[in-house]
Order: C-alpha cells, then structure tokens, then sequence
C-alpha cells in the first residue's frame, strides 16, 4: 500500500482546502461556494474513511515511522469528519462574511487527523499546531471587541502552553535519543530524571489543551468570545485531537512505567468532574456553560487514560462519539436563538417549550444525554467509562465519576427548567431563525444520541476494533 | 569542547525566563515575545541533542519548530493589531464626541 | 594562552570599547538642548503632519508576508544540500511543498494582501 491510498482521508481534506481556497478566489464575496465545497470534502472524507476501514488494512507505519495509520487512526478520522462538517454547516449563515472559514476549519481538522495518526515527536508537535493555529484566527474572528480579546487570550496562552509541550518533548528526546514513540520505553532506564521532566512537562502541554483543570482557565472566555460555530468546534474537536493523542503517546510511548502518569492523570481527572460540573452550576450564560461541562466532560475522557487498560482505551473513545453529538446538537439550538448575534444566557431559553416545542425536545435529548441519563448515548458512554474505572480496581474514579455525573445533572437541568418556564421576558426568541443547514446536523445529532443509546453496538465494534492499537507496541 | 550539559542548562534558564514572563507580564506583545522564547529554549535542546547523537531528526524538529513560529507570529501580530486596532479607534471616536 | 582566538577578543574588545566611549563621550561634552524639534518625528525635513504613535496596518502586512515566504523558503536550504542523496523522491517532495507556497502566494496576491492602497 502507498502513502497516497492509505492516506486518502487526509489527502481528500487537503485537497478540498486548496480547492475552497480556489473556489474563494474565483466567486464573489460572501459566496456560498467554499462551505459547498467544503461540506462535500468533508462528506468525500467520509466516504474515504469507510471505504479504507471496510478494507482491514494492517496497520501501517509511514514516513520513517512517523505516522502510524490503522483502525483507531481512521476512527479519529471520522469523528473529526463529523465535527468539521457540523461545524461548516452550523457557520452556514453566521459565518458567511468570513470567506475563509470553511478553509480554516478543514485545516484544523487536518491537524486533529494529523494527531490521531501521530506515532512520533515531529508529528505531535506539527498536529498540535496545524490544529491549534486556524483555531486562533477563527476564536478572534468575532465582529465585536470580546472576539477579539477571545482570540487574543487563546493565543498566548495557547502558545504558552506549546512552548511547555515543546520543551518537554526536547527534553524526551535528550533523554531517549529517539523521536519515535515506540522507542521511549526501552530505551533508557526509566528513572531518568530528564525522561521525568519531560514526560511532565509534555503532559501539561496536553492537558492545557484538553482542558484539565488547573489549566483550565481559558477555556470560558474563549468560548464566550468565539463565535458560536467555532465553539462548537473547539468543544469537539479539540477534545478529540488531545484526548487521541495524549492516549496514543502514553500508551505506546511509556506503557512500561504507567505508575510514573497513572496515579498522577487519576487525581486530575477527579478534580476536573469534581471543579467543572461544580463551577457549571452557577454559570447563566449558555456557551460559559458548555465550557465548564466540556471541562467536566474532559475529565471523564481522562479516566479512559488514567487507568491505563485497553477497556479504559475503548471506553474512552466511545465516550468521544456521544458527547461530540450532543454539543453539535446542543450548539445548533444556539445558533438558532442567537443568530450570530448575541450570547445566549439561559434567560433567553424562556418560553422556548411553549413557542417552539420541537426544538425544546431535541435541546432535552442533548442535554439529558450530556448528563448521562439511559436511552441515550451519553449513558452508555458513562457506564463503560465506569465499567473501565472498577476494572482497573480505581473505587476513588468510579465514585468521582456518579458524583460529577450528578453534578451535571444540576448543571444541565436549569437550563431545561427556564424553558418551560412562562415567558416573563419579552426579547427571548426575539432573533429566531432556522435554516436547512442547522436542521441537518439536528438531525444528525437527535438521530445519533438516541442511536447509540437504543443500539450502541456496531459503534461498540468499530471502538474495539479501533482500541487493538493498544497491543501493538 | 561545549558540554551538552551546560546547553541544555541554558536552555533550561531561557524557558524559565519565558515562563515566568509570561506569567507575570500584562503586555501582549511582551507575553508573545517571552513565549517565542520558551519555543527556542525547545529548539536550542533539540539542537544540542541532534549534535550529541549524530542524528539529523533534531534538527529537522528545530527547522520546524522555526517555520511553525513564523507562521504563529504571523497570526499573532495580526489578533494584537486588530484587537488594538479596534480600541484605539473607540478611543478616537470617544475624543472626537467629546470635542463636537 | 595566546590562541589565534585572542587576537579576536582583543578586538571585539576594542570595538566595543570605541563604539560605547564614543557615543558616551559625545553625550557628555555635547550641549544639552531637549525638547522642542528635537523631539519631532523625522520625515526627511518636512514636518509630520500624521498623529504621531498610530501607524498603518499596511507596513505590518508587508513585514508579515515577508516573514511567511522567507521562512517557506528557508525549509529549501537542507533540502538543496541533501538533493544529490534524495535524487527524485526528494525532488518530487520539495515540488510538492513549492506548489502549496506557489498557492498561498496566488491567494493572497488575489485578495489584493500586496496592494498598498
């Protein structure tokens, strides 16, 4: 097999960017030519990813051992196929006066399939920024001052935080003599205090983008200062290309000593449920809400890492799925009320079950599914998360996960009571609009959560396949 | 004879120097300027390391490291200029109103 | 001791010497006048009419498109010392990476990021 064929999601994304790029220079302003072609790359990706998975390819190793395509990789594919095409269909008629946005997002998801596929140091660090650099401009992109300031506030920080990953990478390197993952474990003794340092530091750089909580603390203001497609985008797929990435690496590159990052990932990931579901309760604007609950949700997602198994791996990825459909979905309501204009605060969901009752069901389905309540996919996603936490004998993670799970539930059921609450303020709804675009990713969100809550297993299948990656050091 | 020792040590001292100016300066630019540093700090290691082993993946990792800057201080500059851009136009207009 | 190195020192330590003394010296035999037209900004003898300290994002962009394609190019150089070794494979790869350049710098060019006005 060439590069060409087994590459050929990244390939089809590349090229679709080049030919948006094309179809910007060759249309008038504020077309809508470069999010048709960006939605049909997307789809061609798609499309690519399931007819490579359909094959059962052996995995293979790439450019001098520095990608590694196989089944988890093109599991990551299609998440982040899902994730760039919602987010190209949610920016549909917000985003319009940016022309290059639909070329922005697919380059990022370049960047998170750069991640899922990463097996060395040159390609974690160049997926990381290929991922990071389009978010920037797109978090900044916003027409009023506080975009601006967004951008600005996810820029340094984000470059503060690669310094720190690029650091402990160098320092990886000093200490093993190799930029392949696979080598880290055998190479040297693994008391080196300089593999130490690295692997921490490396570790925080991970973490600051997955948002782990001490280093969580951008995460509110930039997702209120983001335009609203571009949130959801950072809410999916951003935690898709840190959480693949940050497992890939332990797991290939120091599954020798995992009591150096075990115990270490455990007591984050309890303090992350325990702060962000907490801090969730008290917040009123919607996007603000969604970025504590996200912080939340990374801290379940870390669980998968922490314990360290494959059922932890495989739970870990499964809970990707559910949790990236609720937030299109959830985001798509948002669009609806905000139109591009205002932030949605949960005063503004007021009335929303009396006048537009279809749209206050779907908003229930996702969030019941963020909560994890049974019959959707959220549930499933927490159970196997659980199942993983008492496997690897951890009662303290299994409890933070119930605990942060009812947090949560706190958190998400305010916004449902305020919509059936009587119309007290007049302006909500007052910007409502609907169109086709964000009617289709409802319906591919709806359709998904209550899918994988009725019928998980085909999607369970594919994720064990996806985890085998696991045994292959 | 340099010992890779004391360059990694002076790399060690610029990232510090990076971080501890990013943490406690209030100046966007000079933040982004004490954060290029931690990126070179990275890449004077991953240089020293390619020298000690004779191996050339540091060095391309350092090329990038150069080229990914580049292109980060690229849309850096252009978020700091808009952003200041915008409040020193709300600024202009606040005199303006206020003399008229 | 005496290296060939030393004759180098020596003089870095004199230009060092010489450059600061010079400019130092100046500063402290010279008349002091501040303020008034010395404190203009220079614009090849005319006086500046523009509000000082807001300059236009123009002269940024320039500097930013500069600094993008020259380090594009700057990844050529390990590729032209090692092109004997990687022959076609090598070639084919770095034409790849020039065609991408080549389609930024029309995108650009077609957004009018080179006009000055």
């Amino acid at each position: 097999m060439s590069a060409t064929s087994t590459m050929l999601p990244e390939y089809v994304i590349l090229g679709t960017l080049l030919i948006a790029m094309l179809g910007i220079m060759v249309s008038r302003a504020h077309s809508t030519l470069p999010s048709w072609i960006g939605l049909l790359g997307t789809i061609g990706g798609l499309w690519a990813t399931a007819d490579l998975w359909s094959r059962h390819l052996k995995p293979v190793l790439l450019f001098n051992q520095s990608l590694s395509v196989d089944n988890y990789s093109l599991f990551v594919d299609f998440l982040v196929m899902i994730a760039a095409g919602s987010t190209i269909l949610l920016g549909w008629q917000g985003e319009r006066e940016h022309d290059e946005f639909p070329v922005l997002v697919l380059l990022s998801a370049l960047g998170m399939m750069t991640l899922g596929m990463s097996a060395n140091l040159i390609t974690l660090f160049l997926g990381v920024e290929i991922l990071s650099l389009p978010l920037y401009i797109l978090a900044a992109s916003h027409r009023d001052p506080l975009g601006g300031e967004a951008g600005l506030k996810y820029f340094l920080l984000g470059a503060f935080s690669s310094g720190i990953l690029l650091f402990g990478l160098a320092l990886i390197y000093g200490a093993t003599g190799s930029m392949t993952f696979t080598d880290f474990a055998t190479a040297v003794s693994s008391n080196s205090p300089i593999l130490a340092a690295g692997l921490m530091l490396a570790l925080v750089g991970i973490l600051f983008k997955l948002a782990i909580v001490p280093f969580h603390m951008w995460v509110p203001d930039v997702y209120e200062g983001s335009p609203d497609a571009v949130t959801s985008f950072m809410a999916f797929g951003t935690k898709v290309g840190a959480a693949v990435i940050l497992l890939r690496f332990l797991a290939y590159g120091f599954y020798l000593s995992p009591d150096a990052w075990g115990p270490l990932l455990g007591y984050l990931a309890l303090l992350t449920m325990i702060v962000g579901n907490l801090v969730a309760l008290t917040q009123t604007n919607l996007k603000r809400l969604f970025g504590y609950s996200g912080i939340g949700h990374a801290g379940f997602l870390l669980i998968g890492v922490a314990v360290h198994s494959v059922v932890g791996a495989r739970a870990m990825l499964f809970y990707l799925l559910p949790y990236g459909l609720a937030v299109i979905g959830a985001f798509a309501i948002i669009t609806m009320i905000s139109n591009g204009e205002k932030n949605v605060t949960i005063h503004d969901l007021e009335g929303l079950a009396h006048k537009k009752p279809w749209a206050a069901a779907l908003f229930i389905v996702f969030m019941l599914s963020f909560a994890g309540i049974p019959l959707t996919g959220g549930f499933i996603g927490k159970f196997y998360l659980l199942q993983a936490a008492l496997f690897a004998h951890q009662p303290g993670l299994a409890v933070g996960l119930v605990v942060g799970t009812f947090l949560g539930l706190g958190a998400y059921l305010r916004p449902l009571q305020a919509m059936f609450r009587h119309e007290s303020n007049e302006q909500a709804l007052a910007g409502w609009n609907v169109n086709w675009a964000q009617i289709v990713v409802l319906v591919v969100a709806v359709v998904g959560t209550i899918g994988l809550g009725v019928y998980p297993t085909p999607v369970v299948h594919m994720v064990n396949q996806s985890a085998n990656f696991f045994w292959l050091h | 004879m340099i010992y890779i020792n004391w360059v990694v040590a002076l790399a060690a001292i610029l990232f510090t120097v990076g971080a501890i100016g990013v943490m406690f300066r209030r100046n966007p630019l000079i933040m982004f300027m004490a954060s290029e540093m931690m990126w070179n700090a990275a890449a004077l290691v991953f240089i020293a390391y390619a020298r000690e082993f004779h191996d050339m993946n540091g060095q391309v990792m350092a090329f990038l490291i150069m080229g990914t800057a580049a292109a980060e201080v690229g849309i850096g500059l252009a978020i700091i200029v808009s952003v200041y851009h915008k409040r020193h136009r709300l600024d202009i207009d606040e005199i303006s109103r206020m003399k008229g | 001791m005496f290296t060939n190195y030393t004759a180098l020192l020596i003089y870095f330590i004199v230009a060092f010497l010489s450059a600061f003394g010079m400019s130092f010296i100046s500063n402290l035999l010279g008349p002091q006048a501040p303020g008034g037209l010395k404190k203009a900004t220079y614009e090849s003898g005319i006086a500046p009419e523009a509000p000082v300290g807001y300059f236009s994002v123009r002269f940024y962009r320039v500097a930013m498109f500069f600094m993008i394609f020259d380090v594009a190019v700057m990844a050529l150089y390990p590729w032209a010392i090692s092109l004997t070794d990687l022959r076609q494979a090598g070639f084919e790869k770095a034409v790849f990476f020039l065609v991408i350049v080549a389609f930024a710098f029309a995108y650009v060019w077609n957004r009018g990021g080179f006009q000055w006005d």
